[in-house]
């Protein structure tokens, strides 16, 4: 397969390579904030699972962009990402209350207007399973989350939208005021992916947040039964002007005829991978020469 | 509306990927499928029941108590008792809930300890009472496993997402070893009987086999992709992974065998208590049961000898071809003497010959009992174990190929350097000739294959045509009688069947013989195997004078009437290897083919697609040999001018592998019609037919499909789309017709209109109207148009319009010109905020309903007015499902819909809303594709499964 015929299929793939982000990822979270206008006024924002690092990308340009306000921009990972200039890096576990403290001491005391999270399980192809561990990395930010942001803030996290989704729904509900999915135009028709936009922060009155323990999803109930018509059902909210690129759409190369179609390289090439020493056996013919 | 339809949905069959697998006792398997639990006898491969345990979870572990009948059953958070003592019928006794994912479940004592994935252990009662709960260090576990038989001595492993494996105690919440190497997260973790030995499989696509107490381990490579579980066995390990396969290890990790179950994810082992087999479970539902004890442990050291020549032959001689037989080789060398080689490693001179000093080759029957040597004057010699050896000058130069086809004479075909095909038969002591087989001149052989039988021959050139001859009307001659043998010419070429690629080997196949007393039917399949690495199935039918009576296929009358047609049809295609097929053969009712790839040799089993044995042959891919002999299997080549012989002493293990189950597809299914067949297909680049039951009827391999849908004057043919658009014939399956072009772009729905004309919606916002003309097998485009975004959905609403759903969310009416010459937009209506994933269309007094269903959850119906294409949206339901909506339909008047999360829900359409009459779960997980037909459903995604719709009315 040649460089070009990924470009051809994914015109979001190519249009990060040339807008220089890091991952195609960019443009959902900026389609997002098209919709919600979630980067209004926020001077303080987290992102967690961040590397590669696109949506601390996406912040550390558009935040302040307006209102020439300082902004501070934290970006927790358990990975190392390459630097980003104008966003503080912690290498850390969003489990642990120390990361919490941390984030914390960062912003002065003070706590985040926005907390954002793109990360995604290793997913094994089991549906049921990556739903449950995806849910769970989700409950693990939101704890950190009910630790470092104001009342009244905003969380964005990707879930999948498979069989058990509305029991994430009901758990967002209990801490947010608005909670929306939103799929923006740049994420695929077939995906499973969506994004969890959950607006004005506000805890049960007697939520305590405790990084002790972790944060468990909720049983099905009679206000979210397995089916019915009570489901826990969120609004759904496309997001990105439909103008814009189709991301399931095949295009011709030369989509911008101002400038003539030019293969490009990745910006970031992924971070080493788990199965790195197996790529490198592959590459020295390991697996042509055992039965 | 005064009647009420009230619905129930019941789960009728279902083929979805096996998660679980225990072995109550040596032939008795339990295997999950979805949330439903099925008891195999696999002495008599029956299934003996099956019962649903979880609606709307599937299984993940299977645990037996050993010496009761109790079974723990878990999967999500859910698990289960069940009692099982007869194993014809299964017994819930007690079903309950744990408050997080359960990773491993273990008896201990009269208590059941469940790993849950926040790393703690809840020790339960039968009646789901805590009776203790530890917690270790707080993660998320992939993977978990127990071992123990009292709670104080109970320890678990957990396989972190933190690529660890930590071993505690859960009495006292301690750590006792910390396992650290894998570089990705850890999948599955096993404990050898001893409880001594650890295995982990990773992300990382490795095994590690960690002997405690130490903490170091041994990393075993070889799976292509992730690793998913390994056993420890106490000769064997046994490994299965996303790449479809099961490895064989030794205990101290020699790779010794692999297996090869399915495309794509093994995910559940279990061995029996004898471990005389495991079981397996597929992606693609499948289950299969492989003997240990046929374990091919020397496949990587096989005995290699060199048969190396006498002193006497030592100075400037050497060997020129070889013939292997079980106890003994025989051997031309280049001064001209046929040696014979013992098994004693004595040798013995059978006779020096002029004729092939310098020159010689040679061919054997693939047991060994007739050796035919071709010399450079045109002679040919005959050798058999029962009759003297016979000469006979057939060709006026050098015999460059000799093939020996079997059967209970042998057909010799000999073809010397000037491209003469001669074909001679050897039966008992008598040699005969039978026919020249006569190629158009600029095409060079290749192989040939004799069917005796139903008299056909085959050649195949080195540009991968296939030429197909006739043999009716032959007469055999006397060896010295040449000029009076019969010249045949092929009835029928096909070109580059292989590219041009060599057709280096044919084999015909009778799969299903007529009756003795109506004759012999003349059909039969073609094999060809070629340097392409594929292997084409054809079928070969005839028109006309299909018979052959039974006298004469028994005596040598023969009929002279050739006046039919002959019908030769590509059924299937199998990429095989990577590298060349060089011949494939039956032997012991299984289809062998041996290939090449990388300097090695690899005989590979075709029915249970796995390696055989596999030897490196370095550049022995031009003379070589393998002997399928009752004692075993010998593999010979020249190298360096020497024989090399490979020996696999017991030969083909019989009953190596079972399938218990039959599976589908390990990839997503994208589309499924219902006409005379259930045509299935998906991402795995296969189209099948099913009966409704789901036994396969065929399959045929293609590109990617998205859709599928049957002609409606024809419903012997369908149509596919997806990575290109087919046309196929269903009986019997067979690609019929392709439209040109458009290789970028997919199409992502078709639509069938009256008269073979067909719609089709592309990935580049490209609906294309094509007319198939079944006769001339071809498609002509008759009309396009184009739209804004991707398409997604596409539906005909004869004779005038189709509607459209795009990634935009917008709902557009296209009309068909008369003459189908024309599409024109005619109406466009925004029903939804992103992609219209389906749609349906039901007629009403004055023109239609339309309903839609979105990727944002939603369900819309709207009125349409034919004459004047007025409209009104009737209902929307904006929180219809959870997820995106994949399929809708009219049924009864009422809607039904079916989305990613797993509902199916039937809808009333009341005064602007719809009212939920009926909603139901489905195991099939990532749904996108459902069928109605009349009251059956059959939904498609990661398996199938197929649901009664039942209906009652009250009033």
């Amino acid at each position: 397969m040649g460089k070009s015929s990924k470009d051809k299929r994914d015109v979001y793939y190519r249009l990060a390579k040339e807008q220089g982000w890091r991952a195609r990822s960019a443009f959902k979270l900026l389609q997002v904030n098209e919709e919600f206008n979630i980067f209004k006024g926020v001077t303080r924002a987290v992102d967690l699972c961040a590397a590669p690092g696109s949506w601390s990308q996406v912040l550390s340009r558009e935040l302040g962009k307006d209102s020439g306000e300082d902004t501070k921009i934290v970006a927790v990972d358990l990975q190392a990402m390459a630097p980003l200039p104008g966003v503080i890096q912690i290498q850390g576990d969003i489990t642990k209350l120390s990361t919490a403290e941390q984030i914390v001491s960062h912003f002065d005391g003070a706590k985040a207007d926005l907390v954002v999270s793109d990360g995604a399980p290793d997913v094994t192809g089991l549906h049921d399973l990556d739903e449950y561990i995806q849910a769970q990395l989700i409950l693990a930010a939101l704890n950190i989350t009910t630790h470092v942001l104001r009342p009244g803030g905003s969380f964005v996290a990707k879930i999948f939208r498979g069989k058990d989704v509305t029991l994430l729904y009901a758990q967002l509900k209990t801490f947010f005021r608005t909670v929306h999915v939103a799929k923006p135009r740049s994420s695929r028709n077939s995906s499973i992916e969506a994004f969890i936009v959950c607006l004005d922060y506000n805890p049960p009155v007697d939520y305590v947040p405790n990084m002790a323990n972790p944060l468990m999803d909720v049983p099905y109930d009679v206000n979210n039964p397995i089916v019915g018509s009570n489901r826990a059902i969120v609004p759904f909210v496309a997001c990105g002007d439909l103008r814009g690129f189709d991301a399931d759409m095949t295009y011709p190369l030369d989509i911008d005829n101002a400038e003539p179609y030019q293969p490009r390289d990745p910006n970031q090439s992924p971070i080493s991978p788990p199965y790195k020493k197996a790529l490198e056996l592959k590459r020295s013919n390991f697996y042509n020469n055992i039965i | 509306m005064s009647e009420q339809h009230r619905y129930s949905i019941q789960s009728k069959t279902s083929v979805l990927p096996v998660t679980a697998l225990e072995f109550l006792t040596d032939s008795i398997l339990l295997a999950s499928n979805g949330g439903a639990l099925r008891v195999y006898n696999t002495t008599t491969q029956k299934c003996l029941v099956q019962k649903t345990i979880f609606r709307y979870n599937r299984i993940h572990g299977i645990q037996a108590q050993r010496g009761t009948h109790k079974v723990l059953v878990f999967g999500s958070k859910q698990w289960a008792v069940l009692n099982i003592s007869d194993f014809e019928s299964i017994e819930i006794e007690h079903t309950h809930s744990a408050n997080d994912w359960i990773k491993a479940g273990h008896w201990v004592q009269d208590y059941v300890a469940l790993a849950l994935a926040h790393n703690q252990v809840a020790i339960m009662d039968m009646v789901g009472e805590v009776k203790m709960v530890a917690q270790s260090e707080p993660c998320i576990l992939y993977s978990a496993m127990f071992y123990g038989a009292t709670l104080d001595s109970l320890v678990v492993a957990a396989g972190t997402v933190f690529n660890q494996v930590i071993v505690w105690r859960p009495i006292d919440s301690t750590i006792l070893y910390r396992l650290k190497g894998h570089t990705g997260v850890v999948f599955g973790i096993r404990f050898s009987s001893d409880g001594q030995t650890v295995s982990s499989v990773s992300d990382d696509r490795t095994v590690r086999l960690w002997r405690l107490p130490g903490t170091e381990s041994e990393t075993l490579f070889g799976h292509r992709a992730r690793v998913w579980v390994c056993l420890i066995l106490n000769a064997v390990l046994v490994s299965a992974s996303e790449d479809g396969t099961l490895r064989v290890w030794d205990r101290d990790g020699a790779a010794l065998d692999v297996w090869t179950q399915c495309k794509k994810n093994v995910w559940a082992l279990a061995a029996n208590p004898s471990q005389t087999w495991v079981a397996s479970g597929g992606g693609d539902g499948s289950v299969w049961l492989w003997n240990t004890n046929k374990v091919k442990g020397r496949i990587e050291r096989p005995e290699l000898g060199m048969v190396t020549l006498p002193a006497e032959h030592h100075v400037g001689d050497f060997t020129r071809a070889f013939a292997l037989k079980w106890d003994e080789e025989l051997v031309t060398t280049d001064s001209g003497h046929l040696l014979r080689h013992s098994r004693d490693s004595k040798w013995s001179d059978m006779c020096v010959l002029d004729a092939i000093k310098g020159y010689s080759a040679i061919a054997t029957s693939l047991a060994g009992d007739l050796v035919a040597v071709g010399m450079r004057d045109g002679q040919a010699m005959i050798l058999t174990p029962n009759a003297p050896q016979m000469i006979a000058r057939i060709h006026k130069t050098t015999v460059r190929h000799l093939t020996i086809s079997e059967g209970p004479q042998f057909d010799l075909v000999t073809v010397d350097a000037n491209n003469q095909i001669v074909w001679s038969r050897i039966t008992g002591a008598e040699w005969q000739l039978m026919a020249v087989l006569e190629l158009p001149s600029k095409a060079k052989f290749a192989s040939v294959a004799i069917d005796h039988k139903l008299r056909w021959a085959a050649v195949g050139s080195v540009r991968g045509s296939l030429y197909l001859f006739d043999t009716l009307g032959v007469s055999p001659q006397p060896t010295d009688r040449l000029a009076s043998v019969s010249i045949l010419q092929p009835t029928l070429a096909w070109f580059k069947l292989h590219s041009k690629h060599s057709l280096s080997t044919i084999l015909f196949t009778q799969e299903t013989l007529v009756s003795a007393s109506a004759g012999y039917s003349r059909d039969c399949a073609i094999l060809t195997g070629g340097r392409d690495g594929l292997m084409h199935t054809l079928s070969l039918r005839l028109r006309g004078t299909a018979y052959l009576s039974v006298a004469d296929s028994v005596s040598s009358k023969l009929q002279s009437d050739l006046s039919y047609r002959v019908v030769l049809e590509k059924t299937s295609t199998d990429k095989v290897t990577e590298g060349w097929v060089e011949r494939l053969f039956r032997h012991n009712g299984a289809l062998l083919a041996v290939t090449f790839f990388r300097k090695r040799l690899v005989l590979l089993d075709l029915s249970t697609r796995s390696a055989v044995l596999s030897v490196a042959c370095a550049g022995g891919a031009k003379q070589w040999q393998v002997l399928m002999a009752r004692e075993g299997i010998r593999i010979g080549f020249i190298r360096k001018a020497q024989l090399a012989v490979f020996e696999f002493a017991g030969g083909l293990a019989n009953n190596s592998s079972v399938r218990l189950a039959a599976g589908i597809s390990s990839l997503d299914i994208r589309s499924i019609a219902v006409g005379p067949v259930v045509a299935v297909g998906g991402d795995d680049g296969y189209l099948r037919t099913y009966c409704r039951e789901l036994e396969l009827i065929a399959e045929s391999r293609c590109n990617v499909i998205r859709c599928i849908e049957f002609l409606h004057t024809n419903d012997e043919y369908l149509v596919s789309g997806g990575c290109g658009l087919q046309c196929w014939r269903i009986d019997p399956l067979v690609e019929w017709a392709q439209a040109p072009g458009a290789s970028d772009s997919r199409v992502m729905a078709v639509s069938v209109l009256h008269n073979d004309y067909v719609a089709a919606a592309y990935s580049n916002s490209m609906i294309r109207l094509w007319h198939i003309d079944i006769e001339r097998r071809e498609f002509a485009q008759v009309a396009e148009a184009i739209g804004t975004h991707c398409f997604l959905s596409l539906k005909t609403i004869e004779p005038s319009f189709l509607v459209s759903g795009a990634t935009n969310g917008q709902i557009c009416f296209w009309r068909v010109g008369v003459s189908r010459q024309h599409l024109q937009s005619a109406l466009t209506l925004d029903a939804h905020q992103s992609g219209v994933n389906c749609l349906d269309v039901m007629k009403t007094d004055h023109g239609w309903f339309v309903a839609s269903g979105g990727d944002d959850n939603s369900v819309t119906v709207w009125e349409i007015i034919s004459e004047t294409l007025e409209h009104r949206l009737v209902v929307r339901h904006l929180n219809a499902h959870a997820s995106s909506v994949q399929r809708v339909f009219f049924v009864h008047g009422n809607l039904c819909s079916m989305a990613t999360d797993q509902r199916i829900a039937i809808w009333a359409i009341n005064n602007s809303e719809l009212e939920l009459l009926h909603m139901s779960f489905t195991q099939v997980a990532d749904p996108s594709t459902m069928v109605i037909s009349s009251n059956m459903a059959i939904v498609g995604g990661i398996g199938v499964e197929v649901l009664y719709i039942n209906k009652s009315i009250t009033k």
